[in-house]
């Protein structure tokens, strides 16, 4: 038997194989299949928004909301209250403040027992 | 369009199957690609529908390929953080990744068992490739279009495939 011949027989016996298997899958999965194929059938009729306008939805939002705020920005004279935004990042953003919070128990006794021994 | 649907459902499924290890994921995969070719090309003529469904596919499974890499270099970043073993657990060691039952293994053929297992342990790219020509009796151009690969590409992928399984499935067959 020639190298190409046993090439073909190769592929036969690895078609018959193949075959074999997609022929023998259980009932389960054909079911599954089946149901696969009428939803792709009836995806046909249902409408459904166009694609290229809800996949960069999200990008083109994003740029709008970037774009109001510049103009915003840039639109308003009186400037000074972005100035008192950053003023109250700062605010927050100190620890003393959370200290204050966490000990709040603490200076709750601490003024009990001045009245009492007042 | 249903019609040739049912012709190679099985066969696609089949496809995305070995190329995933996993039913669920080939199952995902075949949704997507009818959905497109239902959605997109119904319109096309019907001697169209196969190429096009192919390539469909192979795209969805080359997509499936690339989260998959991305998933495992996060997988591999965690891990090596964490500094633990992937799988502590001993029972995960020998359970099956698909969840399979073994009593279905038992059920196949042992060559069907052989051969799944050859074609696995082909790069993606020569596993399609083989599968297109072998499987589908699709030409080289049809299969370099489904495959979005030149020609060339092809007969390398195609004849590189078939020396590996002859090779691996020699032991089983005669030549």
């Amino acid at each position: 038997m020639s190298d190409k011949e046993r090439h073909i027989k190769f592929l036969k016996q690895v078609k018959k194989v193949l075959a074999e298997g997609a022929e023998g899958l259980d009932p389960g999965t054909q079911s599954r299949l089946t149901q696969i194929r009428r939803k792709a059938i009836e995806s046909k009729t249902a409408w459904s928004f166009p694609s290229w306008l809800y996949q960069p939805a999200l990008q083109w939002s994003a740029v709008a909301c970037a774009l109001l705020l510049g103009v915003l920005y840039f639109a308003d004279p009186d400037k000074s209250h972005y100035q008192l935004g950053l003023e109250d990042i700062d605010l927050l953003a100190s620890t003393d403040v959370l200290e204050l919070y966490e000990d709040l128990e603490f200076y709750a006794w601490l003024a009990e027992e001045n009245v009492e021994a007042s | 369009m249903e019609e040739f649907l049912a012709s190679v459902e099985r066969r696609a499924f089949r496809m995305a199957e070995l190329a995933t290890h996993s039913s669920d994921d080939a199952f995902d995969i075949l949704q997507d690609s009818m959905i497109a070719l239902v959605k997109k090309y119904s319109d096309s003529p019907r001697e169209e529908w196969k190429p096009l469904f192919f390539r469909i596919l192979q795209n969805k499974i080359r997509d499936w390929h690339r989260r998959a890499k991305v998933r495992k270099v996060w997988r591999s970043f965690w891990d090596s953080s964490d500094g633990a073993p992937p799988s502590s657990e001993p029972v995960n060691q020998y359970a099956d990744p698909d969840g399979r039952d073994p009593a279905d293994d038992m059920a196949l053929s042992q060559s069907l068992i052989r051969t799944d297992a050859a074609i696995q342990t082909l790069p993606w790219r020569q596993r399609q490739a083989f599968l297109l020509r072998a499987w589908e009796e699709m030409s080289v151009a049809e299969t370099a279009q489904a495959m979005g690969i030149s020609e060339g590409s092809v007969k390398t992928h195609f004849s590189r495939a078939t020396q590996a399984l002859r090779k691996l499935l020699k032991d089983g067959w005669d030549e």
